[in-house]
């Protein structure tokens, strides 16, 4: 660092070492336009669901036929909840160096990411709800659980992408700013089950 | 391989440091490159060239809208409706938004004082994937697609995923911008002391990428409607502009034009060669701006009676409001310098552009009002006199919703958000493309784009008057919105002159650079940080010269030998 201390002749040689934590900001502006991205789906599902309730008292929204147990999306809502304690138990390994620890606590995050996934296929195959130009409700549904699949997706691909950075890395903690970035994705990943959860699947 | 030879290292004191390999020039140079200064230059001129096509499209329904209630230049009214669409996707999405994006990506790092951008290959893709779309999105409309009934089912899926492919490249950009923003300032850089063009870089980033996702979400609604057998309301034909037409009105179409805000407050206090009194107010108004032009809760097709709520109501006014306190600021300054500003093309566009944006405020301020009438009655409703005035006053205004008073606001806007643009091109030409853009240019572009964008904003707003829908219609006829018409497409073509001579004083400048063009780093006596660098910037921006401290909104003026202001010194 050649910055001077002080006075009328003070150079800024900061723009050579920029601020850290580069990936987690951007990771935190990716996360809020995904926050806004299920905002704006969950604002027109609501919208729609009030418009028919209120056009149609005493119908349900959901359309006859189709069944929408609450048993899967809770045990979801569970696992990502599990999740988030294995996701910060990776980032407090990584700070530590401890490769044994961070290996083991991103392959249980990730497992239980997979685990979603196969939750979600087994209550699409159980739901029975069928786009057909009938109801309302099933594009609406299928366009907010398949946008979450692709979110979970997306999020374990970037955990993926993190854990060998800095699992091949002289050190863990060389790339905290990366896995701390994995856990922020993971953490709004879960925020938004949980909202889904309560307002699509319980107040169905 | 098998390697059998022994390897002896070198001494370490006779190793020699590794010879960085050379970057590729010309088109593997412009294809693999990942300087800021190169994908800024690239997003410039494509959507320069991608807004003559918008602007064709323009004028083509101008035309069209002139011979009502026959079709003389479509085949039919489906054609009709889908080149609106097109023209409005497009005047935003390939050309305004683009645009912005453009000059940002090249200049934000400069005026930060940064290396580059925080994320260089997504910048790079950012760009690629918009234009792919772009391409996409074209070609969809044109084997039927569109966001119109009566197209041709694939076509229409296609174009829906294109316009997601790129309004998610200009969310991806915006997001390398604020991060860049965030993480790579130097020590004493801090947000407040930022350019006011980054400052509103950074506003108006902030608004996309929470505005812009809800549109994503809307189209990918639309998409997964109409994938299945029979599309149920989101992806039926005469639903799908509708489902859209929010980013494209009041108070959301404001979002595209606050950069233009930051370009007009960094070319003023050059001019007058005087700083900014009153720069935190200043900022303040700005942020203001982007947070009352948020307007995707604001959607009619889900709420029919959002242009009529007080939020409404109240947001635009206070907008308008926001707009008149910005221009008093800009006021002060003539009165601080006690002189008027040296004459320059710049000025004369960012002085267009922002007479365009007042006009833009000013009827945006009586779009606003047309929605106020319902609560404003209620609130006269023990008064039958007063209730009989405000519906005379008021219901003109009243009626000018779904009427082509949206387009005409929307072009002003644009058009107004261009002009702040174009001024940003020609100010920091020197950054650009290592050469000054021709004054003579500047003003004749100036005169040229203001006189055609008021023209064809105001001519909407006398056929909306007339009663003309917004929505391409063959049951509207009348001989006044028939010559408002004639004039909008005078306006238009005016638009195409004007582009045609930014355009290519750009590609002249684009030329100039590939045979290594250059000029003083300063030209204009600037205050901010990029006026530090050379002119065209070296690779890492200030490979040699330690910035200047970082002290005030305007470093460069605290270094000049007086202590103040060095300003409007060379033309």
């Amino acid at each position: 660092m050649s910055a001077a201390a002080g006075g009328t002749t003070e150079t800024v040689a900061a723009a050579i070492v920029p601020r850290r934590r580069t990936l987690q900001v951007g990771t935190g502006f990716a996360a809020a336009a995904v926050l806004m991205y299920f905002g704006g789906l969950l604002g027109v599902y609501f919208s729609e669901r009030a418009d028919f309730l209120r056009a149609n008292p005493g119908e349900s929204w959901i359309p006859p036929g189709a069944r929408i147990e609450l048993t899967a999306p809770t045990v979801m809502a569970w696992t990502l909840l599990l999740s988030v304690v294995t996701m910060q138990w990776a980032v407090h390994a990584t700070a530590r160096d401890d490769r044994r620890h961070t290996l083991m606590a991103l392959a249980v995050t990730a497992m239980f990411g997979v685990a979603v996934i196969n939750q979600t296929a087994f209550q699409y195959a159980q739901m029975g709800l069928v786009i057909d130009g009938g109801s309302l409700a099933a594009p609406l549904i299928y366009v907010i659980s398949g946008s979450y699949l692709a979110l979970v997706v997306a999020a374990l691909v970037f955990l993926f992408v993190m854990a060998v950075r800095s699992l091949t890395a002289p050190q863990t903690s060389v790339h905290l700013d990366g896995v701390t970035a994995a856990a922020l994705a993971w953490h709004v990943m879960v925020f938004v089950y949980l909202v889904i959860w309560v307002g699509v699947f319980v107040t169905k | 391989m098998t390697a059998t030879e022994t390897h002896v290292p070198a001494p370490v004191s006779h190793a020699l440091p590794p010879v960085p390999k050379a970057p590729p020039r010309g088109l593997a140079g412009l294809l693999s490159s990942g300087d800021h200064k190169t994908v800024g230059r690239m997003w410039i001129i494509t959507s320069l060239l991608l807004g003559g096509f918008a602007l064709t499209c323009g004028l083509l329904l101008q035309l069209e809208r002139a011979s009502l209630p026959d079709l003389g230049v479509f085949p039919g009214i489906e054609s009709f409706r889908q080149v609106f669409g097109l023209y409005r996707v497009s005047l935003i999405f390939l050309f305004a938004l683009p645009l912005w994006i453009g000059l940002a990506t090249f200049l934000v790092p400069l005026q930060i004082g940064a290396r580059g951008v925080a994320f260089p290959r997504a910048a790079a893709a950012a760009f690629w994937v918009w234009l792919t779309g772009a391409g996409i999105l074209i070609a969809s409309w044109a084997i039927d697609g569109g966001l119109a009934p009566g197209g041709e089912q694939r076509a229409v899926e296609l174009s829906l995923l294109a316009f997601a492919m790129v309004v998610g490249a200009l969310l991806a950009a915006t997001a390398v911008l604020l991060t860049t923003m965030f993480t790579q300032r130097p020590r004493g850089m801090t947000l407040e002391r930022m350019p006011i063009f980054s400052w509103s870089v950074l506003v108006a980033g902030a608004v996309w990428l929470l505005s812009l996702p809800v549109l994503v979400a809307n189209l990918v609604i639309m998409w997964v409607d109409l994938r299945g057998p029979e599309a149920v309301r989101y992806g039926a034909g005469h639903n799908l502009a509708e489902q859209v037409s929010w980013v494209f009105e009041q108070p959301q179409v404001f979002v595209f034009l606050i950069p233009a805000v930051g370009v007009i407050g960094e070319i003023l206090p050059v001019a007058f060669g005087t700083p900014q009194r009153r720069w935190g107010v200043m900022l303040s108004l700005v942020g203001l701006v982007g947070a009352f032009s948020f307007g995707a809760g604001l959607q009619r097709f889900f709420s029919p009676t959002a242009q009529t709520t007080p939020v409404y109501v109240v947001s635009g006014i206070i907008l308008a409001l926001l707009i008149v306190a910005l221009l008093g600021g800009w006021a002060d300054l003539g009165r601080t310098a006690g002189r008027l500003p040296r004459p320059s093309g710049h000025l004369a566009l960012a002085l267009s552009a922002l007479g365009v944006l007042v006009f833009a405020a000013a009827v945006g301020f009586i779009r606003t009002l047309g929605g106020a009438v319902g609560f404003l009655r209620s609130f006269a409703r023990h008064n039958e006199s007063w209730q009989r005035d405000l519906d005379r006053a008021l219901a003109p205004l009243d009626d000018l919703r779904g009427t082509t008073a949206a387009t005409g606001l929307m072009h002003l806007v644009v058009m107004a958000a261009v002009l702040g643009a174009v001024a940003g091109l020609f100010y920091w030409s020197p950054k650009i493309f290592g050469r000054r853009a021709s004054h003579a240019a500047g003003f004749g572009a100036a005169g040229i784009l203001g006189a055609g964008a008021v023209l064809v904003g105001s001519m909407g707003l006398v056929a909306g008057f007339l009663g003309q829908p917004d929505r391409p219609s063959m049951h509207f006829s009348s001989v006044g919105a028939e010559v408002a018409a004639v004039l909008g497409a005078i306006g238009v073509i005016g638009l195409l002159v004007g582009l045609a001579v930014v355009v290519i004083v750009m590609v002249r400048g684009a030329l100039d650079l590939i045979g290594d063009s250059s000029t003083v780093p300063d030209p204009w006596g600037g205050h901010t940080l990029e006026w530090a660098a050379a002119s065209p910037p070296e690779a890492e921006n200030f490979p040699d010269s330690p910035l200047p401290a970082v002290r005030s909104a305007h470093p460069l003026w605290d270094e000049a030998p007086s202590g103040g202001v060095a300003g409007g010194s060379a033309q």
